[in-house]
């Protein structure tokens, strides 16, 4: 026998509470590069959001100037010089474009192009407003609304499983020193749970049926120590930190698609009004949440079609020659999403869905912490799995436990892009296999076992260093048409300014 | 000039945020105790109830629930010192773990809702002692390291903070088990 090699002594513990605050002082920077994105948001779109706010403090001073303030007049006259004087780096940059004969004439667009850098500075203050705008109404509203329409209930003591599974909260808020969450049930057959609330003071448990009859008590105990870890850690705030990132992008994209689709003019009029009316909105709240989903689809043009489809057979030619108007609209738009979505994709998503990712990871190491059975968690986490959300709940997939596997990667799916920064659930229970009795298995190659071989690190290293011309190139090749289309943009959104003073 | 009033007004700044910080951390350790102490007395409260109950069934086993009630009265009558009532207290889960071992023997017992329910109960207590234990021993270690870590140790020492015991379980494992096959 060798048992006795598995003496340990004392095991050395880092205390919850020191895990905990640490990990709320992270929250608060993640949160923090979360507006940084939002800002870098702004700044892709600067060439539709600086005219789009200039216009508004020109109509806002306008309105203002009617009793004829003269601080008014000087702002509209202040707006205008600075408008003009993008135009005439506008003016350059054309100058400019017809200097090239090839590529490698390209570098003549640089200096203009950084000349008219100001011109981002409006948008990247409003990506950062919007974002906290978002991000502090759907943290007030959002979980009620969540509550609402998934029919959750409180839990029933009179039932046995129930009575169980309260005392478990009880237990383990007990543990981690946190006022005891409020407890929920939704009558699902689907094994899952979530956690809600703005603070560890208003957080609220939520759990299906079918978890409760699923799971046995250790396993029930492991999921509720999660959940309380991540109220406990303000795993919420950062996840409505990093949601209201993808807002903010939807936001935009709602407002570049005002011409073109009726369900934009909703979404922000309902978004206007919940604002208005935080009281009573968590209905309408979750409307605007599903409406700002939709301009991550491409439904844009359907949206055309549906116009068409309703104008009578004999008129639909002259409607088709009346929406020619409509089709700059229509390119700009497309053209804006090619970009945004090439913007995501390379510089704003990876990096947010690793931070993301990684506090997941570390909210499972402070729950084993908390509750002390990894292996009771592992075997938790294996029978969530990835289920189908409860009805209701779709809306609000980054809550959930367990989110469905079918969505991920799926670019047809408007949701793909949050459930993409969830980590498999393949690579958690591994992770938490590793801190119980359980061999870790790799959901993935791990790169530190990879890096021990000086070898293939070299290797890699040689690679990377071939390869990373190409990579500069290409991201170069990403700014430039960036700017470009920018400045395509921007001229025509100056122009309507101009015309504006 | 500035120099030497600017670092004593930063020392007093650090001296009284610091000692709040103490203060803060040894209140929560305080409040850590109350929780257990809530915890024991709930765990009181639910011995007579289940005694009541299965007295009935269990007339052999009269020793059994006698060292439950007794160990009971000295757990409630232990005082406020952490080890005496820590000892007590264990003796008394002891006990109690003895006798729940006892029920599993009586079918018409597992059958009952009301002594299913109070199992429950107690097994939910019995973790919840745990919790309170593990979250005041906690509150124990971060103060102890606060107070014995520079440069807190300086103003901890001239405050008079004292370092706090920890609520160590009876029985447990005090070094390397022996393991005879």
């Amino acid at each position: 026998m060798k048992l006795s090699q598995e003496v340990p002594g004392r095991i050395e513990r880092v205390t919850f509470y020191d895990e905990l605050a640490r990990r709320r002082r992270g929250g608060w920077l993640l949160s923090l590069i979360c507006l940084l994105i939002s800002g870098g948001v702004g700044l892709v779109l600067s060439a539709i959001v600086t005219p789009l706010v200039l216009a508004i403090l020109i109509v806002i001073l306008r309105v203002v100037a009617i009793p004829a303030a003269p601080a008014a007049h000087a702002g509209i006259a202040a707006i205008d010089a600075f408008a003009r004087g993008q135009m005439a780096h506008f003016d350059l940059i054309l100058e400019s474009l017809d200097k090239i004969n090839g590529l490698r004439d390209i570098g003549v667009l640089t200096g203009p192009l950084v000349q008219m850098a100001p011109v981002t500075v409006p948008a990247l203050f409003a990506g950062a407003l919007v974002w906290l705008w978002l991000r502090g109404l759907f943290t007030r509203v959002g979980g009620q609304d969540l509550l609402d329409r998934m029919k959750a209930r409180p839990a029933n003591l009179q039932d046995a499983e129930e009575r169980q599974l309260a005392n478990i909260v009880q237990e383990i808020a007990l543990g981690a020193g946190c006022p005891p969450p409020r407890l929920f049930v939704i009558d699902a057959p689907q094994i899952n749970a979530a956690a809600l609330g703005r603070s560890p003071e208003d957080g609220v448990v939520l759990v299906t049926r079918g978890l409760l009859l699923g799971l046995n008590r250790s396993e029930t105990e492991a999921v509720v120590a999660r959940l309380v870890s991540a109220i406990c850690a303000g795993d919420l705030h950062v996840a409505a930190a990093v949601m209201a990132v993808f807002q903010t992008f939807a936001f935009f994209l709602t407002v570049l698609d005002l011409p073109l689709r009726r369900s934009a003019w909703r979404t922000l009029g309902e978004l206007g009004l919940a604002s208005v009316m935080p009281g009573k909105g968590a209905a309408r709240l979750g409307r605007v949440a599903e409406g700002l989903e939709i301009a991550f689809d491409s439904r844009t043009i359907p949206d055309m079609e549906e116009v068409l489809a309703r104008v009578p057979p004999q008129l639909r030619g002259i409607a088709k020659v009346a929406l020619i108007p409509w089709i700059p609209a229509l390119l700009l738009s497309l053209l804006y999403k090619l970009v945004l979505f090439l913007w995501t994709a390379i510089f704003l998503g990876p990096p947010m869905g690793m931070l993301w990712r990684n506090r997941a990871f570390q909210t499972d190491a402070l729950t084993v912490k908390l509750a002390r059975e990894p292996d009771a968690f592992a075997r938790a986490l294996e029978k969530i799995g990835a289920p189908d959300l409860p009805e209701g709940g779709e809306a609000y997939a980054y809550l959930f436990m367990g989110a469905p596997a079918a969505a991920r990667g799926a670019a047809a799916n408007p949701r793909s892009m949050t459930l993409a920064l969830a980590p498999r659930s393949t690579d958690r229970i591994a992770r938490v296999n590793a801190m119980g009795h359980g061999i870790r298995r790799r959901g993935r190659p791990d790169l530190g076992e990879f890096f021990q071989h000086p070898i293939r690190t070299l290797a890699l290293i040689l690679l990377l260093l071939a390869l990373a011309p190409l990579i500069v190139m290409l991201i170069l090749a990403i700014c430039y048409i960036t700017a470009l289309v920018m400045t395509i943009g921007l001229a025509a959104g100056l122009g309507i300014v101009l015309w504006l003073t | 000039m500035w120099i030497v009033p600017g670092v004593a007004a930063l020392v007093v700044v650090w001296g009284v945020l610091a000692f709040n910080r103490l203060v803060r951390l040894r209140m929560q350790a305080r409040a850590a105790w109350s929780q257990i102490d809530v915890q024991l007395c709930r765990r009181h409260d639910l011995i007579p109830n289940l005694v009541e109950s299965v007295k009935g069934y269990m007339a052999h086993e009269r020793a059994t629930l006698d060292a439950v009630v007794a160990a009971r009265t000295r757990a409630q009558s232990a005082g406020d010192d952490v080890a005496t009532r820590g000892a007590a207290e264990s003796a008394l889960g002891g006990a109690l773990s003895r006798l729940m071992m006892l029920i599993e023997n009586y079918p018409q017992l597992k059958a009952s809702e009301t002594v299913l329910a109070l199992q429950e109960e107690l097994a939910s207590t019995e973790n919840r002692i745990a919790f309170a234990r593990q979250h005041f021993n906690d509150c124990v270690m971060t103060y102890n390291t606060a107070i014995g870590s520079i440069p807190d140790m300086l103003l901890a020492g001239a405050a008079g903070f004292q370092p706090q015991t920890m609520y160590e379980a009876e029985g447990a494992v005090r070094g390397p088990v022996g393991v005879k096959l």
